[in-house]
């Protein structure tokens, strides 16, 4: 690696966050998001949607405070999944944050929501109608709300927005990889992307039935400890509904309509860590980070925060400790804000980053939330990690780290509103 | 099969479940001309709630069922579609819909044939048979309006509401009658071709009468075959002596 990698951001590659908008059990909306984040508040609580008692799993981070009546017009309730509406509601937000409601030309903003799963409780739903009734009662909105494709159609068809549109299916890192793809897209000459995903996996049975199977899901039915990464006692990831939407253009086409910039994106690299464990030795994530910090114009020393995967198994754990301690040899905060709310799979990573801007923007690196301080934590991390309550160091720069099931290894490297670009940015 | 006929009002909460819509059975009564496009309501929605009906009258509706465009269309379509296929043998119900086909050839400019035929404020001049034509609601190609009949031989003034919606790029209209009274239901498209002898102006009926009504759909269409002819004919006298009119009017200038 030379020293001219070091030069700054490749200036065309960079893009600035004007917009955000989040669902999640830790709240609906960025202000109750960021509140909860910020004060560790749990959000984890037993399986409500359905009876559990099948599954060896209880626990879950499920929104409470959403009502999809209230802010999505009927005609495309009756077609949509609850992770379709996620996503809807966190486009919305993100939009009138970016001040891009009333677009002067539709054809120029595009859309790339995430999905892992899919709509699997409407389909569940339409399952028991073809097999108790016959498949004249199996609705035609079947053909349309299960698919991966939902959510970014949807918020495409709802907000008139007509720009390049794709979805990314490669779990928790896909909001990551979305705004290396959104990057291509400005480059190309869209003027602004709507990036993010949302997910619905404890809507019914038949979501939760699809991943019990990997054996990664926390069997905990405590929701004070089920979720516990990064300790010797890591029995698995608990799942999450929710996500988040962010709006990315260029920072010029964001200074020339005088949006205010919440945070930017320097740079994102991803690579593929083997397709059957998260990971092992933690390798990909390691090349992953490095080439974001390369692509970004930083150090590894000049990372302030992490925003780990924190899958929460003790292999799967360890893995990303090791790379994380290769990578960073000097202390670097190390948190993960989803053990509060859970693991929202192609949500979960549109979440870390709408965690990592507003970290930047509060000057504030929030907790790791669990119950007890003193539980000790893998050694690689036990001077990192951020527990209990927020620092208040103020992080110029933020590394967001992500890992999907199937080997996906993804990193994102975010720096305040103020951070110097290269002429040409 | 017992299946009970529907009204618009039975169709509004259909209409939220399987379409996710938001209108009255009390709206669409008073705007029976809504369309399922006005309502937001896109194609698989319509296949959605086409099922349903499908379901309660336990027969098939048909591909008819999809290229209804209004809510209205498509109840009249499920309630002819159950009396059809539940009343018994013998009665005026069992026997087909009626379709009848009438066409004159008018000698006269296509623009002045459209212009005339489509100008349903005048239709009282235009046809022989009817008192008044009131408008009651226009929209840049759609307008509703009351037609009422001169007395009949027993003395009964007869007045229904209509709509039509005109294609002056197809060169069809397409017309229903909204207040149906002895119909179950009545459109009409009116379709003109341009030949080279001058404009062929055509009705297409599709009706059914009701159970109750005096007349069954064959006698109906008997009815419709021995008028629409005379109709027909002083439509088309009306309009060749106003394209003569208009021949002799620029010659007039020229002349003076």
């Amino acid at each position: 690696m030379t020293s001219a990698a070091f030069a700054g951001p490749r200036p065309d590659w960079v893009l600035a966050v004007t917009g955000l908008g989040v669902v999640s059990p830790a709240g609906t909306g960025v202000t109750a998001f960021a509140k909860a984040v910020r004060e560790g508040i749990p959000a984890l609580a037993p399986i409500s949607r359905f009876d559990p008692a099948d599954f060896p799993v209880r626990v879950a981070g499920e929104v409470r405070d959403f009502d999809p009546t209230a802010l999505i017009e009927g005609r495309y309730l009756v077609q949509t999944d609850l992770f379709t509406q996620f996503a809807l509601a966190a486009a919305d937000e993100a939009l009138a944050d970016a001040g891009l409601e009333h677009p002067a030309d539709p054809y120029d903003i595009g859309v790339l929501m995430c999905s892992y799963a899919g709509g699997v409780a409407f389909g569940q739903v339409e399952i028991e109608r073809l097999w108790s009734r016959g498949p004249s009662h199996v609705g035609p909105y079947q053909s349309i709300a299960w698919f991966y494709a939902a959510s970014t159609g949807q918020v495409s068809i709802r907000r008139g927005l007509k720009g390049p549109c794709a979805v990314l299916v490669t779990d928790e890192p896909g909001a990551l990889d979305a705004l290396g793809h959104a990057a291509r897209e400005l480059r190309r000459g869209t003027s602004a992307m709507l990036i993010g995903g949302a997910e619905a996996p404890v809507g019914s049975p038949f979501s939760l039935a699809c991943q019990v199977g990997a054996g990664l899901l926390s069997q905990d039915p405590d929701p004070a400890t089920a979720y516990r990464p990064f300790t010797a006692g890591a029995g698995g990831y608990v799942p999450a509904e929710g996500g988040a939407v962010l709006a990315v253009e260029t920072p010029q086409a964001a200074r020339a309509r005088n949006a205010e910039v919440r945070a930017l994106v320097l740079g994102h690299a991803t690579a593929f860590g083997g397709a059957t464990a998260f990971d092992p030795g933690g390798e990909a994530l390691e090349y992953a980070a490095r080439t974001a910090l390369r692509r970004s114009g930083l150090r590894p020393g000049d990372v302030d925060v992490v925003f780990a995967d924190a899958v929460g198994t003790v292999a799967g754990d360890a893995a990303e400790a090791c790379a994380l301690s290769r990578l960073l040899p000097d202390p670097v905060p190390v948190t993960a804000p989803k053990a509060g709310y859970g693991r929202a799979y192609a949500g979960a990573g549109a979440l870390d980053l709408a965690a990592a801007v507003l970290a930047l923007e509060h000057g504030t690196v929030p907790p790791t939330p669990w119950p007890d301080p003193d539980e000790p934590v893998v050694d690689a991390l036990a001077d990192r990690l951020v527990r209990t309550t927020a620092l208040t160091t103020s992080p110029r720069t933020a590394l967001v780290l992500s890992r999907g099931f199937g080997g996906a290894c993804s990193a994102a490297v975010l720096a305040r509103a103020d951070h110097p670009l290269p002429a040409g940015s | 099969m017992t299946a009970q006929r529907m009204t618009l009002e039975d169709l509004a909460p259909l209409l939220a479940t399987c379409c996710g819509a938001s209108v009255t059975g009390e709206q669409l009564t008073a705007s029976p001309g809504t369309t399922f496009a006005d309502l937001d309501v896109d194609s698989l929605g319509r296949i959605g709630l086409a099922a349903e009906l499908e379901r309660r009258a336990g027969v098939p509706l048909g591909p008819e069922a999809e290229e209804c465009t209004t809510p209205y269309e498509l109840v009249a379509l499920f309630n002819a579609v159950i009396e059809g296929a539940s009343a018994p043998a013998g009665t005026t119900a069992d026997e087909a819909p009626g379709h009848t086909e009438n066409e004159i050839l008018i000698e006269a400019p296509l623009e002045l044939v459209w212009q005339m035929t489509n100008d349903v404020e005048a239709w009282p001049g235009l046809f022989d048979e009817y008192s008044a034509a009131e408008i009651l609601h226009r929209t840049e190609d759609t307008v509703r309006f009351r037609l009422t009949m001169h007395p009949d031989e027993n003395g009964a003034v007869w007045s229904w509401v209509s709509e039509r919606t005109v294609d002056r790029a197809a060169l069809t209209v397409r017309a229903h009658r909204v207040e149906t009274g002895p119909f179950d239901y009545m459109n009409i498209v009116w379709t003109y071709q341009v030949t080279d002898a001058g404009v062929l102006m055509r009705w297409k009926q599709d009706f059914a009468m009701k159970a109750e009504a005096p007349l069954g759909n064959a006698a109906m269409a008997e009815r419709i075959n021995r008028n629409s002819p005379v109709q027909l004919a002083l439509i088309k006298s009306r309009v060749e002596a106003a394209a003569r009119a208009d021949a002799q009017a620029p010659a007039a200038s020229t002349r003076s």
